[in-house]
């Protein structure tokens, strides 16, 4: 129940945001009436501004999770998105499973990676770090703005009401809980590189001087973004119930596009540090990598797109974001073109072939693939706005238009790291490459003789899977070979001291194998999965690709806040029993299908049960192989980033006599 | 360098895009029907008596697609009560209840009053289907000739009648004239 | 044999012949469904008829059931669909017409891409810089810094 103290308590909460929002407002212009009144000590402040904003934004949060808790129902956003018989968990998920507290959460996260930067730059990068804030701050103020003036989730429902509408019932599950979070880190993330940029373009920083500086900030922003995504397509997967995982849906692109600008921007990062050049893709992928991150709050929230998964349509945000938008790309890719000029020091492309030139060609390539989901997403508006014809652009057209250039992505990603720096010999390469193409080319026939498949992307993926896997395999056991011979170690001991010596390298490479790994599930799950559709009575038995399912009938039951029907079925030869469920949420009357699933490594068997016809069931039952292995790539894909990670730091500052500045040396 | 300055036109589409999407509804779908003659459909009316919607005998006609479990429905029927008054010498005005139990239908009716000269059961939704519909209300406008002029999808106003029923007597006058 | 004993077994060996009863999937069933996923719903946002839950699209799915009954092919019930609610009502947007554009715009941003991206970096690597500049790193300098990098690798 209400009482005194929890009715103050949340205004404390909406006190202290807007506490933050003057804090931040100072913390914005702080550079620049540092610069005009000459008070350095003004710029300075910054940091220890940044410390307070995250203070206060804190105390913000901690109320809203509190009125959460104690289901405070005088808070209109408690009350539209919680419910008294709400289990523990997802009263405390709840708090972003709308719009307003989402953003909340969005800009908290912002605060906290500022006030990170602030302690990281407090000593490595003092001059430039108030300019540096005062970006992120720009970025909190938007925000900010947003959220206290059109989307408060401090906004009051008195006198409150006795029970709440209840949290959507698809948002009552664990991977639904962690998946945005883990979006807006990593989405949040990749405002750091951005912060970085422009500080560079207004304050003439040279890139090599910074560009080490971000990687792991991009490495991270990148990981838990692949995370949130992931996750996603996993909540997809078990929770909606159509067997797949992946929808190609307006709000999935809108996560998908700053990730793939943001595996762009970390190869791209590589080459800048070894080889000082890309200079400007960096510039322009760090800041166009954050500015679609802005552009799916944008399209999520606005109303413009209609997308399952989409907020509450509200054109007057959608504006405010817009134009929010709209400043920061012209204010951003106003700097870049007037001051993005090749560095002098910047090194040229030598020759066509060379690992530099490939990584030119990653950075097209998935530019081309962000483009393309851009277009797909945006075409039927663009087409609307023509000549108000309306098309739907679904998943079918994505699949056909991407495979082909994720296909060339995988070619790359094994002719890259093979190919040396500066020039490469062709017939040499050719020749390290050769055994590697055999496997593949094997692989790929192979797959042709044996399976079923009629479609020309599965042995092709394979092949190239294949022979991807064969250069890192082979590029493995050349080095331990090696570093055996040298070092006179045993090959396993060479292995291991290998690997942990060059954390960065070898972690890439097991990043590389996981995303093979994934490649394998996708065209396992996407190409060779089985499906049907059957009616069943109790008692009857089903066949799918060598797996047999008995139905053994239904069992209805009560729990927490939801009503279910349970239908039971044996997976034949096993012991296992898969029960899928329709469950009814009756505050919020939506209706909602659980699946079952039966996984181990080589298969899933997915059954749903659908509606009663007499005393029979309709049952749909799906066999999908390898599709777990797309959420063990990921999982290798961020040890592999940890691995890299762990690198230990190091920095050795080495006196350069013919420069003024001080050359870095950042292992 | 020079390339990168197509960054310009690119950001101006893309934001007069979003601009644009502002104003639009992406739930809206433009009627194919439009301009095509309005299909003959056999059925029932509301008593229970075999009609053919769709057999508009020359006369322009307004197909109004409702329910009695449609919220927006209410306050379109008011306007239409309105209008059956002001246009039912000009027009005629054809209902379909649609996906609707007669006896709920027939109680809204009765309780809401009845502009329609009579209206077609679609209990299962075939002719909802049949002519493109995706929601409820719905309004079809059909000139003299029965072809569909106009299609209006959600409640109408006063306003919209009083244009939708301009565009099909105005055909008619036209059609007379020849 | 004891007729007690004998029906006793059969009684007991009823629920296994219950249970081994083996179904199949009705092939007509199947057709439905693949048609079905090439309807969008119409008041979904984003869904084919196969996955939606509302009336409309069972209403939809019904429609389809029926005219495959009637003997329609699939290209005949799709274009049924089409010309009440428009290509909207189609997932895989048409390859001509209102489609084309973007159907064809992906290979040819790939191709443009590629061949701009190579011609410009021809372009920079034929024209090596006159004079390399000032900030050279001088060879003493490369050689400390290859120095620490290698003390750093150990």
């Amino acid at each position: 129940m209400q009482g005194f103290s929890t009715t103050y308590l949340i205004e404390l909460g909406h006190l202290a945001a807007f506490a933050a929002l003057i804090v931040i407002a100072f913390m914005a212009v702080a550079p620049i009436l540092a610069a005009r009144l000459n008070a350095p000590a003004l710029a300075r402040s910054g940091v220890n501004a940044s410390f307070v904003v995250l203070f206060l934004m804190t105390i913000g949060g901690a109320t809203l999770m509190y009125a959460f808790i104690v289901s405070d129902f005088s808070v209109k956003y408690v009350a539209d998105h919680s419910n008294t018989l709400l289990p523990l968990l997802y009263k405390v998920t709840a708090l972003w499973g709308g719009h307003e507290g989402s953003l909340y959460l969005w800009a908290w996260v912002l605060a906290l990676f500022t006030a990170i930067l602030a302690i990281q730059g407090r000593h490595r990068f003092p001059l430039r770090l108030p300019v540096l804030l005062s970006v992120q701050a720009w970025l909190l103020l938007g925000f900010m703005g947003l959220i206290l003036f059109l989307s408060n989730p401090f906004e009051r429902l008195l006198p409150g009401v006795v029970e709440g509408r209840d949290l959507n019932p698809l948002l009552q599950d664990p991977g639904m809980a962690f998946h945005p979070p883990m979006l807006y880190l990593g989405y949040v993330g990749f405002s750091v590189p951005f912060a970085f940029a422009l500080t560079a373009l207004i304050t003439r920083w040279e890139t090599p001087l910074w560009i080490g500086l971000i990687r792991r900030w991009a490495l991270f922003a990148w990981t838990v973004l692949t995370i949130g995504i992931m996750l996603g397509g996993w909540w997809a997967y078990y929770e909606l119930g159509w067997g797949g995982y992946w929808a190609w849906d307006p709000v999935e692109n809108a996560s998908f596009m700053p990730w793939l600008l943001g595996t762009a921007l970390i190869h791209s990062i590589t080459v800048q540090e070894n080889r000082r050049m890309l200079q400007n893709w960096n510039l322009f992928l760090a800041i166009s990598t954050f500015a679609l991150s802005l552009l799916g709050t944008f399209l999520v929230r606005s109303g413009v797109l209609s997308s399952v998964h989409a907020f509450a349509v509200d054109p007057g945000r959608g504006l405010y974001i817009l134009l929010f938008l709209g400043a920061v790309l012209t204010i951003s890719f106003g700097l870049f073109l007037a001051r993005g000029r090749t560095d002098e020091n910047s090194e040229a492309i030598g020759s066509l072939m060379s690992r530099e030139m490939l990584f030119v060609l990653n950075n097209v390539l998935f530019t081309v693939l962000c483009l393309c989901v851009m277009l797909g997403t945006l075409y039927p508006l663009a087409l609307e706005a023509v000549n108000g014809a309306k098309i739907t652009i679904g998943a079918p057209y994505f699949n056909i238009v991407m495979v082909p250039l994720f296909l060339l992505v995988i070619l790359l990603m094994g002719i890259g790291p093979a190919t040396p720096w500066r020039k490469a010999d062709v017939n040499k390469l050719a020749k390290r490459l050769a055994p590697s193409l055999v496997i593949g080319v094997a692989s790929a026939i192979a797959l042709m003789v044996f399976s079923t498949a009629a479609h020309w992307t599965a042995p092709v993926a394979t092949g190239l899977v294949m022979f991807v896997l064969a250069t890192i395999v082979f590029d493995f056991s050349r080095n331990a070979a090696r570093r055996a011979r040298q070092a006179k170690e045993s090959i396993a001991k060479a292995c291991f001291s290998m690997v942990k010596r060059n954390r960065r390298y070898y972690g890439g490479m097991i990043v590389h194998f996981g995303i093979l790994v994934i490649a394998a599930g996708l065209t396992g799950s996407g190409l060779f999965r089985s499906e049907l559709v059957v009616v069943m009575a109790k008692g009857d038995v089903i066949e799918l690709a060598g797996e047999r399912l008995r139905f053994d009938g239904t069992r209805q039951f009560k729990k927490d806040n939801y009503f279910a029907l349970q239908g039971r079925f044996a997976l034949l030869g096993t012991d296992k029993v898969l029960t899928p469920e329709r469950r009814k949420y009756p505050v919020q009357e939506a209706p909602t299908t659980e699946s079952s699933i039966d996984g181990n490594l080589w298969r899933d068997v997915y059954v749903v049960i659908g509606e009663a016809i007499d005393n029979r069931f309709s049952v749909h039952i799906y066999v999908n192989p390898l599709v777990e292995w797309i959420w063990y790539g990921g999982g290798i894909i961020t040890f592999g980033i940890g691995w890299s990670l762990s690198q230990r730091l190091r920095e050795k500052r080495v006196a350069v006599t013919s420069n003024k500045s001080m050359a870095g040396s950042q292992v | 360098m020079k390339l990168w300055w197509g960054i310009i036109p690119a950001m101006i589409v893309l934001f007069g895009l979003l601009g644009y999407g502002l104003t639009s509804n992406p739930k809206h779908i433009p009627s194919p029907l439009i301009g095509k003659t309005f299909p003959q459909l056999v059925g029932k009316d509301l008593t229970g008596k075999d009609i053919t919607l769709g057999n508009t005998k020359g006369r322009p006609t307004i197909v109004n697609v409702w329910a009695s479990w449609c919220v927006s429905c209410r306050a379109e029927h008011r306007v239409l009560v309105r209008g059956a008054k002001a246009y039912g010498s000009k027009v005629d005005l054809i209902g379909i209840n649609y996906k609707d139990e007669l006896p709920d239908a027939q109680r809204w009716l009765s309780n809401f009053g009845d502009p329609y000269l009579w209206s077609y059961q679609d209990l299962s939704g075939r002719a909802g289907i049949e002519l493109g519909v995706y929601g409820v209300p719905e309004t079809f406008f059909i000139d003299a000739q029965g072809m569909i002029v106009k299609k209006i999808a959600g409640p109408l106003t006063d306003e919209t009648l009083r244009e939708g029923v301009e565009l099909i007597t105005r055909s008619d006058v036209a059609a007379a004239k020849e | 044999m004891n007729n007690k004993f004998l029906f006793f077994i059969l009684l007991l060996s009823m629920p296994l012949m219950v249970c081994a009863v083996d179904v199949a999937e009705d092939p007509k069933e199947r057709e439905i469904l693949e048609i079905s996923k090439k309807l969008r719903c119409t008041v979904c946002q984003n869904q084919p008829i196969s996955e939606s839950r509302s009336k409309l699209a069972g209403d939809m799915r019904d429609v389809v059931a029926e005219q495959l009954a009637r003997g329609k092919s699939e290209q005949q019930i799709l274009q049924y669909f089409v010309e009440r609610y428009g290509d909207y009502v189609l997932i895989k947007p048409p390859s001509s017409g209102n489609g084309l554009l973007v159907w064809a715009f992906p290979p040819l941003l790939l191709i443009t891409a590629l061949i701009f991206a190579v011609t410009v970096m021809r372009r920079r690597a034929t024209s090596t810089p006159a004079n390399k500049s000032a900030v050279e790193l001088s060879e003493e300098d490369r050689e400390r810094i290859q120095r620490a990098r290698k003390e750093d690798k150990e």
